[in-house]
């Protein structure tokens, strides 16, 4: 039998790639053809990439060849990166998943972008989302679904399910995502890996393609908490080209993981297991608490009576915010125009009538409906009043706790198509993640568990800008539990050629 | 289509109306900016040309768009 760390390079952890990289054990090129190997393999049945580029990534690869062993290397030398389509790549196709924006290069990259390719990464391509990161499920890309690895009859969480079933089938190293109401955390757990939303302004969000201004951040996704803490020190500080990226000291989050959590508080939020949520989710996520108790953690029960307000707050906001940014996609700037013939009006609501989906025109209506003169007060101004009032309750939560944890989403994937003509099913699958984005709070999901054969993310918030504690917990509970029982069944299945 | 499930979902929302708000102002944002802006020093800027590199009808230097104004008739601008 084989052991899981000896066959491809394409499932190693970045941390581990760099170990190997030091002993001359392999090079950046093997393991990106690994990667390219892979993707060849498994994506005709997932579809995590909108754009790819193998001769690229190659040559990037190829430049860190004679680097990549050094003392001296950056942090991410030679490591295979994915990113989400909302990403702005210079020279490289962006549509945020939307048909409104075939065809757009921007002219420049994303702050994160540059960050990640100055330690070293090597960027593999650009992963499906759903259209300008709004939905839960990735089926409202505007360029087909992608499906879980774990089950291709599911989906694999939204809007970051690309990303996200990328570093679970072994198709990336690690990826970025963008979080707004759990676009990182869902599909994180939905595909057994860990995916970080960081406390907003501790990410700039330049050239990041806005959905919600005031809730998106950036975030890691990876295959270990290790991973992700790296990725995260790499992105995160402040970054004069976004005002509300937050001058905050950047620790070194992976030195700071020590998985001690003797004597850490730990509140258990009790909105967030209650009714509704999935039986096995439930009894995996109890068994995680349980697991931090037995490492010494000290269990809190803590009531959030206004959480369950938070998801109506959170469908007023982020859609007022959305109507505004999505106003710039009219024909005339970037992206698609209509081809049909009429004056400049007609020539901007054609160019949207055929652009934008579904889900994104109800969105802008629900934005400029809850915008309007005589319903501002009734839903705008209400829902940001109820945002303050959680605001304010996790705030007092977390000054008696340490972290909350509770589960990342009420179901583990559930099957394509189930929801799709179901809004207000879909929007039921952020009750749990939105109120963190509504608190501009830090949240993890960390694999801890199946519900049957999919696997259960546990979520744990930590007080603003401390991402190190949360991500803590997180390396604590992974070390109890292990990461070798977290790979999709996929991935064992390119590991044997003749089944 | 779209008014069938605005209609729900604005009516789900209702719940809101439930709350005591009294006393709780507006959160326009988590946490307030904090005046983080950067220094006022001019940098290097998109070109002319990148700028409009992704323009569907560009001419001359200027986006193409259909009139706005009637040739025929047109009145004082």
């Amino acid at each position: 039998m084989m052991s899981a760390h000896s066959v491809s390079p394409a499932d190693w952890p970045a941390w581990e790639l760099r170990a190997r990289y030091r002993r001359g054990e392999v090079r950046p090129t093997e393991v990106v053809r690994a990667v390219l190997e892979r993707i060849a393999a498994v994506e005709p049945r997932i579809h995590a990439y909108l754009y790819l580029d193998a001769d690229a990534a190659l040559g990037e690869a190829a430049r860190w060849d004679a680097i990549a062993g050094r003392d001296d290397a950056p942090p991410l030398a030679g490591v295979p990166v994915a990113l989400k389509d909302n990403l702005c790549t210079r020279g490289v196709p962006t549509t945020a998943g939307s048909r409104i924006l075939d065809g757009f290069r921007p002219p420049y990259d994303a702050t994160v972008v540059v960050r990640l390719r100055d330690a070293g990464a090597v960027v593999l391509g650009k992963t499906n989302c759903d259209e300008f990161a709004m939905g839960s499920s990735t089926e409202n890309s505007g360029f087909g679904p992608t499906r879980n690895p774990w089950d291709p009859t599911r989906v694999p969480g939204g809007s970051s399910g690309g990303s996200a079933a990328a570093v679970a089938a072994g198709e990336a190293t690690l990826a970025l995502g963008s979080d707004t109401g759990g676009s990182i955390r869902e599909p994180g757990a939905f595909c057994g890996v860990v995916g970080l939303k960081p406390t907003y302004g501790r990410v700039s969000r330049y050239g990041l393609i806005a959905f919600a201004s005031s809730l998106d951040q950036i975030g890691p996704f990876a295959r270990d908490v290790r991973d992700a803490a790296l990725l995260l020190r790499q992105i995160a500080g402040r970054d004069p080209a976004d005002a509300t990226s937050a001058d905050v000291e950047v620790p070194d989050y992976a030195a700071l993981l020590t998985g001690r959590v003797d004597g850490l508080r730990l509140g258990v939020v009790r909105e967030f297991l209650g009714e509704g949520v999935d039986p096995g989710v439930a009894s995996a996520i109890r068994a995680a608490i349980r697991t931090l108790e037995g490492l010494g953690a000290q269990r809190v029960d803590v009531s959030l009576p206004h959480a369950p307000y938070a998801l109506p707050a959170y469908y007023l906001v982020a859609p007022a915010e959305a109507s505004s940014n999505l106003a710039r996609y009219a024909g005339v700037l970037c992206g698609r125009r209509t081809a049909r013939d009429g004056d400049l009006i007609g020539m901007y609501a054609r160019t949207r009538d055929e652009g934008f989906g579904a889900e994104v025109k109800r969105r802008i209506m629900l934005g400029t409906y809850a915008l309007s003169a005589g319903y501002y007060d009734a839903f705008y101004l209400r829902a940001q009043r109820v945002r303050e009032l959680i605001r304010r309750e996790f705030e007092d939560a977390l000054n008696t706790v340490d972290v909350l944890v509770g589960p990342v989403a009420p179901t583990p994937a559930f099957p394509l198509g189930e929801r799709v003509e179901d809004p207000l099913q879909m929007y039921l699958a952020d009750v749990f993640t939105v109120p963190i984005n509504l608190a501009g709070l830090p949240g993890v999901s960390v694999p801890c568990g199946f519900a049957g054969a999919l696997p259960v993310g546990l979520q744990i918030v930590g007080r603003a800008f401390d991402e190190a504690t949360v991500l803590n917990v997180a390396y604590a509970l992974e070390q109890a539990i292990g990461t070798d029982v977290c790979r999709p069944p996929i991935v064992a299945e390119t590991r044997s050629p003749h089944p | 289509m779209f008014r069938a499930q605005l209609g729900g979902i604005l009516e789900s929302f209702r719940k809101l109306v439930e709350l005591d708000l009294s006393g709780i102002p507006p959160a326009a944002q988590a946490s307030p900016a904090t005046g983080t802006m950067r220094d006022d020093v001019p940098a290097a800027s998109l070109t002319r040309d990148e700028a409009l590199a992704n323009a569907p009808a560009v001419e001359d230097g200027y986006v193409v768009v259909p009139p706005v104004i009637e040739e025929e008739g047109a009145g004082a601008s």
